[in-house]
């Protein structure tokens, strides 16, 4: 695949050179995360200061681990894993004062940081909620997520298309992509989540 | 601009895989590299990231589910030789799939070789290239159907379909008569791996194109035919095609040749 030039502009090798304990590279990348990471953070949880401290906590966790951290399936996943967690045992800190005093802040959301309303993380919901949506994608896109999850290499997902070229296949997976992640947030919707 | 939406556009093609971990190490690279700068990939990853998660963890319990898909007997796309193949390999590599899982997936095999694809599937073929060159530039369209059919062509230029398909589907809704509008929709269709959905839309523009466009609708017409498996159709098309002059008059008779009487 070729890669367009301006890609490699600013923030190429960005993340390796930070893992590998560059300071430059580190404050760089600790800027670039920082203002999309509060951003997320606030929608979230409805609080300015409480999510810049989010924020904060999250980027700290991050960079004590950056350098030993193996990061199998890259950083955001696992950047996004961290900042979950610590959205999570926020609102659960959150609601059980204002469930103490007496209050419950009503903008307070659960649906989209995989909690239920009690505040634990719904492990088990989500796998229900994962796979009734499974069962309304189509049976190719469950293909395709049959061979994403079984972690074969591209070429082999391509021959499993006929061998069309790698922009049809990347469209297909994105569509199936989109229709799961659409049906989820309908049950999400429909459960209250 | 057009480099800013033609990175996206590459780069958000990959995010599906990259959330499975499918990328090669270049492409991590670039693909996180490019994140960084963008919002819509950024967000985007947020919002995949909790389902990909568990997913992925759940992937065991998943397969289960998915081996009882397949092994009820569940199609899945054309160019069926190729992707047994693929499966095959898939299968004979230890660390990809547990034996159980192996065994099942074999029976999927034998149960699509007995339920069959279509047969002439692989001889079907489609134009990649000179797609503006069908947007209609004249006085049949007005500006506002032309701008999202330039736009379209732009996406499909560079392979994203499914945007592509947003934009001439759209032409579409607003101005049904134009052939053009449902030629692109269809072929964006097509290399989506959606043939189903894009026969009614080359049927129209088949249908409505003027003398310059419907040889070359019909040609991509018969072959979405074939691609679905409709090869009776697709030789009634190609028959009528073969009737007349032209690049696609030869096309459509070369085809005829190597498909059964």
């Amino acid at each position: 695949m070729t890669l367009p030039p301006r890609l490699t502009e600013g923030t190429e090798d960005l993340i390796p050179r930070a893992r590998a304990g560059d300071r430059d590279a580190e404050n760089a990348l600790f800027e670039r995360l920082h203002a999309r990471i509060l951003a997320r953070a606030k929608k979230k949880v409805w609080d300015e200061q409480a999510a810049e401290d989010i924020a904060q906590e999250t980027l700290r966790t991050v960079f004590e681990k950056l350098r030993e951290a193996a990061l199998p399936n890259g950083l955001f996943p696992w950047v996004f894993t961290i900042l979950h967690n610590k959205i999570g045992n926020y609102l659960k800190r959150r609601r059980a004062e204002l469930e103490r005093g007496g209050a419950m802040d009503p903008e307070i959301t659960w649906e989209t940081v995989g909690l239920s309303r009690d505040g634990e993380i719904a492990a088990i919901d989500l796998t229900e909620s994962l796979e009734k949506a499974l069962r309304r994608v189509t049976p190719e896109c469950r293909k395709v997520f049959s061979l994403l999850l079984a972690e074969v290499g591209r070429e082999e997902i391509r021959a499993a298309f006929g061998g069309e070229p790698q922009g049809t296949v990347d469209s297909r997976i994105s569509r199936c992509r989109e229709k799961l992640l659409r049906h989820l947030e309908e049950l999400w919707k429909e459960t209250g989540r | 601009m057009r480099d800013d939406r033609s990175t996206h556009a590459t780069m958000s093609r990959l995010l599906a895989r990259y959330e499975f971990g499918a990328l090669s190490d270049d492409e991590r690279r670039a693909f996180e590299a490019h994140a960084l700068e963008c919002d819509l990939c950024f967000a985007e990853l947020e919002r995949g990231s909790v389902a990909t998660a568990a997913l992925r963890e759940r992937a065991r319990q998943f397969r289960q589910t998915l081996a009882a898909d397949e092994a009820r007997g569940a199609r899945v796309a054309p160019g069926l030789a190729a992707r047994l193949a693929g499966l095959a390999r898939a299968i004979a590599a230890p660390r990809v799939l547990a034996p159980a899982a192996a065994v099942a997936l074999l029976l999927v095999i034998v149960t699509l070789r007995l339920t069959g694809a279509p047969r002439y599937a692989h001889l079907a073929t489609f134009p990649t290239d000179d797609v503006a060159a069908d947007i209609v530039r004249g006085p049949g369209a007005s500006d506002a159907v032309r701008e999202l059919l330039v736009a379209g062509a732009g996406y499909f230029d560079i392979q994203q379909y499914d945007e592509a398909a947003r934009r001439f589907r759209a032409a579409r809704e607003r101005d049904p008569q134009l052939a053009e509008a449902a030629y692109l929709l269809g072929l964006a269709e097509v290399f989506q791996g959606e043939e189903r959905d894009a026969l009614p839309d080359l049927e129209d523009a088949a249908r409505l194109a003027s003398d310059d466009l419907r040889p070359k609708a019909e040609w991509v017409l018969a072959n979405a035919y074939l691609k679905a498996g409709r090869t009776r159709d697709a030789r009634g098309v190609l028959e009528r095609l073969s009737r007349g002059e032209g690049e696609y008059a030869a096309k459509a008779r070369d085809l005829l040749a190597r498909l059964p009487s």
